[in-house]
């Protein structure tokens, strides 16, 4: 049982920080952006590379990761996102043009990268179960956890305490009224693609420390991501770091009752029961933090 | 009426809305209205719903696209500008409805507000309180929980973080309670003493008339009668057509302001 937690608490530790993005991104920008598993995907290929073809340790492939990740979703604002809201495209058009772009992203994946399972390569003794504990937990399981609550007191800190974090938590709260205020809207707007992106690329490095890397990694992970900011209350960044973990712990806890494959399953009627008891989530909608 | 685009007095124009077309997507919402605010006076819009009242403040603001004409601020041209260059200029805007940030404190609201400001905003943050003393004692509460009649207070401090030269106000007493719409007026009658000019949508058209310098009637998305802030209370027309409903519905107290 506790195994299962232990396990649950490390598989949703990567599900918060990739949620953390995806709301974002949703709450800043109005975007359900089904193509924020496929930048997940994409972060745990840029580690890959520069882990296997330049030999660079997997912890310092994450600063390069998140600035990948970061880079991709500012590209996709210019190229897509902004193009889009200049028109006035409605949101079913913007839902369906991150389909579009996360079909995009895999299949150059597949296309650069093969379709292939691989993996990082990790120095061997990360790979043994720490010593005495009433758990089995590898070192990096233990860094994974670690690596998630520094990002959230990260995120924590920028949306609490910097002028740029007040303005985004300002555009969540009420677009037009930052706009009249005089905020800096664009800048705003970049400043959550580099979280969100960079959020997402790191999410999909730790990821690929605890599972095995193949293009539809971040595609599969998108369901829990979904789950778990429904859970804890749309457009909430704590919202969504603690339905992260929920969810990973109810699925990895499943698997005691119930086969391995009916994990998300169960990761989804968890969120239903929750809703049906608290319709706006655990911590509530519209609020960013 | 005609000639009275003077604006009643032969001061200098600060704010000059000229032959303005604007709307949402296909439908022109307002149809060629003009407009022309003196400095140092309170000048109020009255009209029907979907008269364009509210629609002619988004437009200056940029929130409603200005499909033909001008919009000029201390004269310069300001149509379509970018709201931060348009509050810089010294013209800011209290929208009627949701014109605070719920989620975020009274503090961080009036930090919003003062957003182009920088680190000089912290002085202002200051003279904020002592002229809105209720909102220093809830500054670490989030504007959500405010009463009404504190939110609008807030949304009109937030507003003058900049210490703007002219406020645009969009209905300020609209869903208030009578006793908290009486201070909502005084505040602005403040703001105005203190040497700022006021734009002021309102539906309370009998209050609102009797303190403003010139008012504005706009119909159908074009101006129908403009004149001296109190003679538009005794022109007939209007009395006809916009003061008799109004007027009993601002008699019957707190209904009166319900729409955009």
């Amino acid at each position: 049982m506790l195994q299962f937690i232990a396990n649950g608490v490390v598989v949703g530790a990567v599900v918060a920080v990739t949620a953390v993005g995806l709301t974002l991104v949703y709450s800043i920008l109005k975007l359900t952006n089904f193509a924020h598993g496929d930048m997940v995907t994409f972060g745990a290929y840029v580690a890959l590379l520069l882990n296997l073809s330049l030999g660079l340790d997997i912890w310092w492939t994450l600063p390069p990761a998140f600035l990948a990740g970061a880079l991709l979703g500012v590209l996709g604002d210019r190229l897509i996102w902004s193009r889009m809201r200049r028109r006035q495209a409605g949101s079913v058009s913007f839902i369906v043009a991150s389909i579009g772009l996360a079909l995009a992203l895999r299949n150059l994946i597949v296309f650069f990268f093969g379709a292939q399972t691989q993996h990082f390569r990790l120095p061997v003794e990360m790979r043994q179960p720490l010593g005495p504990l009433p758990v089995k937990l590898t070192p990096d399981e233990v860094h994974v956890i670690v690596a998630a609550v520094v990002l959230f007191a990260g995120v924590h800190a920028l949306l609490r305490y910097t002028t740029i974090g007040r303005a985004m938590r300002a555009m969540a709260d009420n677009p037009s009224l930052s706009w009249v205020s005089g905020v800096d809207v664009d800048r705003v707007i970049t400043w959550t693609w580099i979280l969100g992106g960079g959020l997402a690329a790191v999410g999909g490095v730790l990821y690929g420390m605890i599972r095995p890397i193949d293009p539809n990694m971040g595609w599969f992970l998108l369901l829990p991501m979904f789950a778990a900011i429904i859970l804890g209350g749309i457009g909430n960044a704590y919202g969504a770091a603690v339905g992260g973990v929920l969810i990973g712990i109810i699925q990895e806890a499943s698997v005691m009752f119930l086969p391995a494959e009916y994990r998300l399953a169960v990761g989804f009627l968890a969120m239903i029961a929750v809703l049906l008891t608290y319709p706006r989530g655990l911590f509530g909608e519209r609020s960013l933090t | 009426m005609a000639g009275g685009n003077t604006g009643g007095a032969s001061g200098e124009a600060l704010l000059e809305v000229r032959e303005v077309w604007a709307g949402y997507h296909d439908l022109d919402i307002l149809q060629g209205v003009n407009l022309r605010v003196e400095r140092g006076r309170i000048v109020t819009i009255i009209g029907p719903n979907g008269a364009g009242k509210s629609t002619l403040a988004k437009a200056i603001f940029g929130l409603v696209r200005v499909r033909r004409g001008e919009i000029r601020f201390k004269g310069a041209d300001i149509t379509g500008a970018k709201p931060s260059r348009i509050v810089q200029a010294g013209l800011c805007y209290v929208p009627q409805e949701r014109n605070v940030f719920p989620n975020l404190t009274v503090l961080e609201n009036l930090q919003l507000g003062g957003y182009v400001l920088g680190a000089r905003s912290e002085a202002r943050i200051r003279e904020m309180f002592e002229m809105f003393p209720v909102l220093q004692e809830k500054r670490h509460q989030k504007a959500g929980v405010l009463s009404g009649g504190q939110r609008q207070m807030l949304a009109m401090a937030r507003a003058l973080m900049l210490d703007p030269e002219m406020l645009v106000l969009d209905e300020p007493s609209a869903g208030l309670a009578p006793n908290v719409v009486e201070q909502v007026f005084q505040k602005i009658r403040d703001i105005h003493r203190s040497g700022r000019t006021i734009l002021m949508v309102e539906q309370n058209a009998r209050r609102a008339l009797a303190m403003s310098d010139w008012g504005y009637v706009l119909d159908m998305g074009k101006n129908a009668i403009d004149d001296a802030g109190p003679r538009l209370l005794e022109n007939p027309r209007v009395v006809e057509l916009y003061l008799g409903t109004l007027g009993a519905a601002a008699g019957g107290r707190g209904s009166a302001g319900a729409e955009a």
